[in-house]
């Protein structure tokens, strides 16, 4: 277990990049936990840049997923509204390759349904007017 | 009468073109590209090196499932597509009845379809291997492990068994597992699994003649639901 602290969205981002940077090639299914606002979707910025995904990257809270072509195809879930596994099925979320990468915002929906061996991350708010968060790392 | 078959239901893509009575042409790709990069270049394709045309064909058919989500819709809304153009009919096929048809006639007996669901779930459907075809003995299932062996098992006391699908092995595996003799299940090699294009065109032309083809409005994809009941971690 690994615990990083963040004070500012910058900085999230930042740890969202290393972490990409280090991923092992056999890590598919990042799984993120924590409320709203919480810096799922800034994390998932910096992970996309190292992924060497260069443009935009936007919730997916409407689209349910996106998909961004960089080194390997990384598809980008929210799942706040994601609650079955018909729901899941839907998603196309099975449909992914053993190349494909996919990072999931709002794990905690549907995480009765991954695999083993997922890294899963967690962002608490730990004080809202200092923009302080805390990064939890299991693996 | 010409035929455009199609099949997005798992991960290879499928593309095949008949007349009345012969293949004319047939096209597979199974890469990590998916359906959606893969089958319109392939629908074209197919069309240019056979030197037929679109717009002469009098029926498609298409896999509806069960299978890949994503494949399903890539493959049925390109279907509807290009049926839609000149109201050509169109015939929606089982996934499993294709797995089934391509195991072929020498192999007599009761075919056990296991196509993976994920999750430790199967699609099943069983066939039995008869004279002139293959007759449905069950409807498409989603079972998991424990559920499909009891199957395998129930259908093994009166019949040679044979398995087939991208789970057939893992179903073997895990019945070799559980019973010691396994005398009367056979595992189907993988070149017979295989989708074939003479099992899609078999099955095509038959639901044609039953008068089963439908408008392309009406095609719709097969899901078989899971069970309700959840896996708790
Ligand atoms: N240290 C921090 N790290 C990340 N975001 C921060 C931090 N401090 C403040 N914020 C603010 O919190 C918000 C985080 O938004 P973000 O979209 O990343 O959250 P989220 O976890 O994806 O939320 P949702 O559940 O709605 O998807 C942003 O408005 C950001 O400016
Ligand atoms: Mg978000």
């Amino acid at each position: 277990m690994l615990e990083i602290e963040s004070n500012s969205p910058a900085q999230t981002e930042y740890i969202g990049y290393g972490i990409g940077k280090k991923l092992l090639s056999n890590q598919k299914i990042i799984a993120l936990y924590g409320g709203l606002a919480a810096g799922k979707t800034t994390f998932v910025k910096g992970l996309a840049r190292a992924f060497d995904f260069l443009s935009d990257v936007t919730s997916p809270t409407f689209t349910l997923v996106n998909e961004y072509d960089g080194k390997v195809k990384l598809y980008h879930y929210d799942m706040y509204r994601v609650k079955s596994w018909e729901d899941l099925v839907s998603t196309g979320f099975f449909d992914l390759d053993s190349e494909d990468v996919a990072i999931v915002e709002w794990s905690e929906n549907i995480d009765r349904y991954f695999p083993d061996g997922v890294l899963k991350i967690k962002f608490k708010i730990i004080d809202v007017k200092k923009n302080k968060r805390m990064i939890i790392i299991n693996n | 009468m010409k035929i455009l078959a199609i099949d997005t239901s798992s991960s290879p893509t499928f593309v095949s073109l008949f007349n009345s009575n012969k293949i004319l042409a047939e096209f597979s790709v199974n890469t990590e590209l998916k359906h959606g990069s893969t089958l319109m270049p392939m629908i074209d394709s197919i069309f240019k090196c056979s030197s037929q045309k679109l717009r002469e064909v009098d029926l498609f058919a298409v896999s509806i499932g069960p299978g890949s989500f994503t494949g399903l819709r890539v493959g049925i809304s390109t279907i509807k597509g290009m049926a839609m153009v000149f109201s050509t009919p169109c015939v929606g096929i089982s996934s499993l009845q294709i797995l089934a048809e391509s195991v072929g006639k020498t192999m007599k007996g009761v075919v056990i379809c296991i196509v993976d669901a994920k999750c430790g779930r199967f699609w099943v459907a069983v066939f039995k291997n008869c004279t002139e075809n293959f007759l449905r003995e069950t409807k498409d299932l989603i079972l998991d492990m424990s559920k499909l062996l009891e199957l395998v098992i129930k259908y093994e006391k009166n019949n040679k068994v044979f398995l087939t699908g991208d789970a057939a092995s893992l179903c073997y595996c895990e019945l070799k597992k559980k019973i010691k003799l396994v005398s009367k299940v056979f595992l189907v090699s993988e070149d017979f699994s295989f989708n074939k294009a003479s099992a899609v065109f078999k099955i095509a032309k038959s639901l044609f003649l039953n008068e089963k083809a439908v408008s392309a409005e009406s095609l719709c994809p097969l899901y078989v639901c899971a069970p309700k009941a959840e896996k708790v971690k």
